[in-house]
């Protein structure tokens, strides 16, 4: 077992990365102060490469996310450090039309609420046809080769009588169809990389497994790169390369997805992995015990401390931070920290 | 879309009935006798007799329903104590005035409303918004007449720069009458200074019954605006690189736009009422002022003619309104 000290992020110099996040901390304003819902995240996407971002509700895993599109309302969050790269530059540090061009031709991200994510008054036609034409991907595409476009990306997400789809509104469609209408809605231009936030969460399970298998697919067939933010390891471990768990707003373990279940080390993804459920049968789970933290006041340790089976006096105290226990797996917890605390101390 | 129009009139031809019925009842069941009435005091009982069984006024009250409303089918309400004249002539000489004078109130109530209501939500919180909603709190409350007399008092004396009383200046000649509505004629005849001065009349009165409905639309189209605006249909739209000014115009106003239409319907019509005190303060020539006259001297052929006009217009706003709430919303018009 090989221990090394230091930043995930600093490791990564690789250039061929497509969104590296470094150090990302950003927080709600509140009345009470404020709310510090992602604290300090890293992470990396490698091109066409399919990663797991798992976590429960409301551990900043969907905040990360919409700060790579800037689409927090700027007056309500603060952001004291941190780097999004895309390819290399820093979107913070970009100006308003460089981040329409990430929005138009470099990421897209499917919404966890297809209920929500279409317009109620206007045609999924209009809708999806305005995508291609603000993308400026094919300029010289006429209305005609538009709501062609459309039409295959309709075709693609597996729905029959294209035409019909497009001429009709949100509210025609069941959810499973408005679900793959957003992951067509997401296709439809060409884009390096992918945010799916929990697609599937609002359709009953066996919708949701279509949705997975056939996000997946489009990805692979297309080369593109994918973030899937779920809360159920059982999805990821199906769907992606490498997983990120994150909890109440920090990174806690990552490695690639075969690793990550051989050998699940931290505290909270033993505690994820025994919440899937079983059909050998065994009952319900025991769940993890206890709430998430206040992220007012989080506390200057370890923020799953509180709930850990395993904690340690200096827990409380000190946040642990990341460290490669095997190659390309990392954890931060105290509890495979001891010898390197140990040195530490010399 | 035809199916819902279709429903809709079916509907309306009822809403009518029902109408129709409520100002028949009212015109029987004020005290006096109508014959006696329109002969006067000292005709004799032999005439009075002949024309109640001239008017069925003998017959029972569902046969004079249906007589009163053969007649109302064929536009003849009956004469007019007031003028002595057939009521549906009165009713066109002073009901274009009246129209012009609400069509030209609800325009301008809209087109403010969407001008302030976009401000405030665009500048949401600032000294604008600020600025706006204290006029709002302002205009909501002070009632129509009020505005009209403060308009009278500032424009038409104190500074003196637009018309207060009448439909034209003196030297501008009436157009031909075409609607009636002076503005219209004007440009239909290709008159651009009669048109001119036609509107100059017609904006102060328009202006004060508009000011409350202004910013009572204002506020509602401001807050459906930035409900909207937190939806995630919109956050959905931003994130695919839409520029900001087509989410403004479009994605966002459309889905806003469906709640102050509904208001605005109801605001129309509600100027119908307010259009008698306004047109009484600026001596508009509209059936307002024909019908508070109607109203003092008990005058019921006027009356009933009158409510049934202003019940008519009310129906034909609403299915204006429902209209364009369908074209709007394709929840409402293709059904849930």
């Amino acid at each position: 077992m090989t221990i090394t000290n230091g930043n995930l992020a600093e490791k990564s110099s690789d250039t061929s990365r497509l969104l590296d996040i470094r150090g990302l901390k950003v927080w709600y304003k509140t009345y009470r102060g404020n709310a510090q819902v992602v604290d300090g995240v890293d992470m990396y996407v490698n091109q066409a490469e399919k990663i797991g971002l798992v976590g429960e509700s409301g551990c900043g895993k969907t905040t990360t996310m919409k700060m790579i599109l800037q689409l927090l309302n700027p007056s309500q969050i603060v952001v004291p450090e941190g780097e999004i790269l895309f390819q290399g530059r820093d979107i913070r540090k970009m100006n308003e039309k460089e981040i329409m061009e990430i929005r138009r031709s470099y990421v897209s991200m499917i919404s966890q609420a297809p209920m929500a994510a279409l317009n109620p008054v206007f045609s999924i036609g209009k809708q999806m046809e305005d995508i291609v034409r603000y993308s400026g991907q094919f300029p010289k595409a006429g209305r005609k080769e538009i709501r062609e476009i459309c039409a295959q990306a309709v075709n693609d997400v597996m729905i029959p009588d294209a035409s019909r789809i497009l001429d009709s509104f949100p509210h025609q469609l069941s959810g499973g169809m408005r679900q793959r209408i957003c992951i067509a809605m997401s296709l439809v231009t060409p884009r390096q990389l992918l945010i799916a936030d929990e697609p599937g969460t609002a359709l009953d399970v066996t919708i949701q497994d279509q949705i997975h298998r056939l996000l997946r697919e489009l990805v692979e067939k297309k080369g593109r790169s994918l973030i899937m933010i779920t809360h159920s390891l059982g999805v990821a471990r199906e769907l992606v390369d490498r997983i990120y768990i994150m909890y109440a707003g920090n990174i806690v373990e990552t490695a690639e997805t075969k690793s990550l279940f051989a050998s699940p080390l931290h505290p909270y993804t033993n505690g994820l992995i025994q919440c899937v459920p079983r059909l050998s049968g065994g009952g319900i789970s025991a769940g993890i015990y206890g709430y998430v933290p206040d992220y007012v006041n989080p506390g200057i340790g370890c923020r799953f401390c509180s709930r850990c089976p395993d904690a340690k006096a200096i827990c409380a105290k000190e946040k642990p931070k990341l460290r490669q226990i095997k190659p390309g797996h990392w954890v931060a917890c105290f509890k495979y920290e001891a010898p390197s605390a140990e040195r530490g101390e010399q | 879309m035809v199916k819902f129009l279709v429903k809709r009139l079916i509907l309306s031809v009822f809403v009518l009935f029902g109408i129709s019925v409520l100002i028949f009842c009212l015109a029987r069941i004020i005290p006096g006798d109508p014959a006696r009435l329109a002969l006067g005091e000292r005709a004799s009982d032999e005439a009075v007799a002949e024309l109640r069984e001239a008017m069925h006024l003998d017959a029972p009250i569902y046969e004079q329903y249906y007589y009163w409303l053969k007649d109302v089918l064929k536009g003849d309400f009956g004469l007019s104590l007031n003028t002595q004249r057939d009521v549906s002539l009165d009713v066109q000489q002073f009901l274009p005035a009246t129209l012009e004078l609400v069509i030209v109130a609800g325009i301008i109530s809209i087109a403010m409303a969407f001008v302030f209501g976009l401000l405030s939500s665009k500048y949401k919180d600032s000294w604008i918004d600020g600025t706006i909603r204290v006029f709002s709190y302002i205009g909501i409350s002070v009632p129509a007449f009020v505005w009209a007399i403060l308009f009278l008092l500032f424009f038409g004396y104190v500074w003196d720069i637009l018309p207060v009383f009448n439909r034209l200046s003196a030297g501008i000649p009436e157009p031909n009458r075409i609607t009636g509505m002076y503005i219209l004629d004007f440009c239909l005849q290709g008159n651009l200074r009669g048109a001119l001065d036609a509107l100059a009349h017609v904006f102060l009165p328009a202006l004060a019954l508009a000011v409350g409905h202004i910013f009572q639309e204002a506020r509602i189209l401001r807050s459906s605006l930035i409900d909207n605006m937190e939806k995630e249909f919109i956050s959905v739209t931003t994130g695919y690189g839409i520029p900001k000014r087509k989410i403004m115009s479009s994605y966002l106003l459309k889905p806003s736009a469906i709640s102050v239409t509904t208001v605005a319907g109801l605001d129309f019509a509600n100027t119908l009422g307010n259009a008698f005190l306004v047109e009484t303060i600026f001596n508009w020539p509209g059936i307002s002022r024909y019908c508070l006259n109607a109203m003092m001297t008990k005058d019921l052929n006027a009356i009933s003619a009158v409510v049934l006009i202003i019940g008519i217009i009310y129906m034909i706003v609403n299915i204006i309104v429902d209209i364009v709430i369908a074209a709007l919303d394709p929840r409402v018009r293709l059904g849930d």
